[in-house]
């Protein structure tokens, strides 16, 4: 059962949200929220503090029961059920493993009522999914954080849980470890095929394991699409400047039809973009740049359209690349990330005439 | 650099030597000794015989101790009263440490506040103040029969009830601050996982909260036991005649009878007996921190 990345389904998906509302003493965390997740996704929910993506985790793990709206999941409504009684476990943040008991222990800890062959059977198969075998008499403390979060990943597996939710299953990790653990938990995903629910604040960690992203915004989903959807075609400024790096450009519309639309930056200058505008010909739009699709190019007939001169007011070598800032004629800081060639660290000096230019398909168009 | 340390160690040692181990030794002297008449009423253990010191140690008020029943019942009684308090304390101190470890955060220190309130007035006068809520004329009494709810007075005060109700009474904060100090460390992600698990709130209660606050319990426990087999004051004036503790019969020997030897050997005997719940918890405090080193 792959991941179901489109609409056009007749089938009730395999969680449901309707219309989930949560207030927190006049302050709603979550407004009137809709989602939609088909069985066997990894869908991360990214958003800033206090955006509500853990609330809702909490609302669908049954934590909170939300004021207003529905919770379906394998096409029975869960709103009103306990946590205990919903076929949905959590990985916590902090892993929260039972200081009190073995390794072994905790992960069999939701698997009472099973025979006693089967429950040991399940743990052995849980420690083994999750690389801990012989590790089952161990209490958490004498584990590494890496470690524990495999036990938790295991406890919260033990139950064959229609949906798993994992509230920033990574960010106790380092760097290093957790680029690692994040190839392990997306095979671990697929393999079982299990839903996932995710949630994280880390941009990088929702692009590279994503089925498909939703971005919160106040309450509600901003946007929801597969990874490049949302980084490729962001449906507002405040997606484009979330996930990555943005360079946004106001302009007016020229001209637009189907094939593309010409846009007269307000900074000079013009847009050539291979989407049609979002609004009509007199009307202001948004230009989304990625830093890393901008080049630099020698100076050039400045009256060509995806092109602008500036100068270098910052530059920062990076490793892999260089980030730079540069500033067009009118003093608009414009970000391009230049990856490195064959010993070409050399960094532009400030003050340097750079000439910028992007490919129609780069420039993305947003309502103003 | 490790010089400082001998005179700023040798505080608490010499604390610990005047106040606790030579007053013990001279009760321990005492209770060897044979009742005299005379100021102090008791003969030296230790005398001088042509520049020889002999000690002369008569173990007969042990031997009285553990032949006569009535000593080993009032021991019994006091274990047998200590314990029944200190698990009441336990049934009504742990709902609300509970309580106020999940109260909102402003409240907790109020709360806190309220529970060690009584301390701020003397424990003597809080226990004379139950004789006149228990007593036939009291409080109690009087507001069961405006009430109409009995046509009689209870008896109440100078009962059992009255000695158990006092001992709860006084020694609850004992119970309670220790839980809290355990309960309110509590993760409460831990319970969350554990109703996430698949456990009714109960089993969440039986399979994590309790077990891991019992080290709050084992110190409230003791806490409460140990002062309270030796309490003297509240039996006394609270509980019937019939309530001849430990710390009553010791006051009876001393004060009553002027028989020092006999009370130091049942101070003794006292201390012996609340040794072992002592070394209990402080081999499950060790144990516990074992657990977290290894």
């Amino acid at each position: 059962m792959g991941p179901l990345q489109g609409g056009g389904l007749t089938l009730e998906p395999h969680l449901r949200v309707r219309g989930v509302r949560k207030h927190f003493a006049d302050v709603a965390a979550l407004d009137g929220l809709d989602l939609d997740v088909q069985r066997g996704e990894m869908f991360v929910l990214v958003g800033g503090s206090g955006s509500g993506k853990t609330t809702l985790l909490r609302c669908i793990a049954g934590f909170e029961r939300p004021d207003d709206g529905t919770i379906r999941l394998a096409g029975r409504d869960m709103t009103a059920l306990p946590p205990y009684r919903r076929p949905v476990n959590t990985m916590f943040q902090s892993y929260a493993l039972f200081p009190h008991l073995s390794v072994a222990r905790n992960v069999a800890f939701g698997l009472r009522g099973l025979p006693r062959g089967e429950v040991e059977a399940r743990v052995a198969e849980m420690l083994g999914l999750v690389r801990l075998e012989g590790y089952g008499e161990r209490r958490p403390d004498q584990l590494s954080g890496g470690q524990q979060q495999r036990v938790a990943l295991a406890r919260a597996l033990a139950r064959r849980p229609e949906l798993l939710l994992l509230d920033e299953p990574l960010s106790a990790l380092d760097r290093n470890l957790r680029e690692a653990t994040r190839q392990e938990l997306s095979a671990l995903q697929r393999r079982l095929g299990v839903t996932f629910v995710l949630v994280t604040h880390d941009q990088e960690e929702a692009l590279t394991l994503a089925t498909r992203i939703g971005v919160m915004q106040a309450g509600r989903l901003a946007q929801v699409g597969t990874p490049a959807d949302i980084y490729e075609r962001p449906a507002s400024r405040f997606v484009a400047e979330f996930l990555g790096a943005a360079n946004i450009l106001r302009g007016v519309v020229r001209a637009s039809d189907a094939g593309g639309a010409l846009i007269a930056l307000s900074t000079g200058g013009q847009v050539q973009s291979a989407m049609p505008a979002p609004a009509a010909v007199g009307h202001p739009v948004d230009v989304v740049l990625r830093p890393e699709r901008l080049t630099l190019v020698p100076a050039g007939p400045a009256a060509q359209p995806n092109r602008l001169d500036a100068r270098v007011a910052h530059a920062a070598y990076r490793g892999e690349a260089l980030s730079l800032t540069l500033h067009l004629a009118d003093g608009t800081a414009l970000r391009v990330t230049r990856p490195l060639g064959d010993g070409l660290a050399d960094l532009p000096a400030a003050g340097e005439a750079l000439t910028v230019a992007w490919s129609p398909a780069a420039a993305v168009l947003l309502t103003a | 650099m490790k010089l400082w340390r001998v005179p700023v160690l040798a505080v608490p040692w010499c604390w610990l030597l005047v106040f606790l181990v030579a007053p013990l030794a001279i009760v321990v002297g005492i209770s060897f000794a044979q009742p005299a008449d005379g100021i102090p009423p008791y003969a030296p253990v230790l005398a001088w015989h042509d520049g020889w010191p002999i000690l002369s140690l008569d173990p007969a008020n042990y031997a009285v101790l553990l032949q006569d029943r009535f000593y080993l019942a009032a021991l019994l009684r006091s274990v047998v009263v200590a314990g029944l308090s200190s698990l009441a304390c336990l049934l009504l101190g742990y709902p609300m440490a509970l309580a106020i470890a999940r109260a909102p955060a402003a409240w907790r220190s109020r709360l806190l506040l309220l529970v060690i309130l009584p301390f701020w007035t003397g424990f003597l006068l809080r226990v004379t103040a139950w004789i006149g809520l228990l007593r036939d004329d009291g409080w109690i009494n009087g507001a069961l029969l405006a009430v109409g709810l009995i046509h009689a007075p209870l008896r109440l005060l100078y009962t059992d009830f009255a000695m158990y109700v006092g001992i709860v009474y006084a020694y609850l904060p004992f119970m309670i601050l220790p839980l809290y100090a355990r309960l309110s460390k509590l993760d409460p992600a831990l319970e969350a996982a554990a109703g996430d698990l698949g456990e009714s709130p109960v089993g969440v209660f039986l399979r994590v909260t309790w077990p891991l606050s019992r080290p709050g319990v084992l110190a409230g426990m003791m806490l409460v036991f140990i002062p309270a087999v030796g309490e003297y004051v509240i039996p006394e004036l609270l509980g019937g005649p019939g309530a001849q503790t430990i710390g009553r019969v010791l006051w009876t020997e001393f004060f009553d009878n002027h028989d020092w030897p006999m009370a130091s050997a049942v101070a003794v005997a006292l201390l012996g007996v609340l040794l072992v719940p002592a070394a209990l918890l402080q081999r499950s405090g060790s144990r516990r921190f074992d657990d977290r080193g290894a």
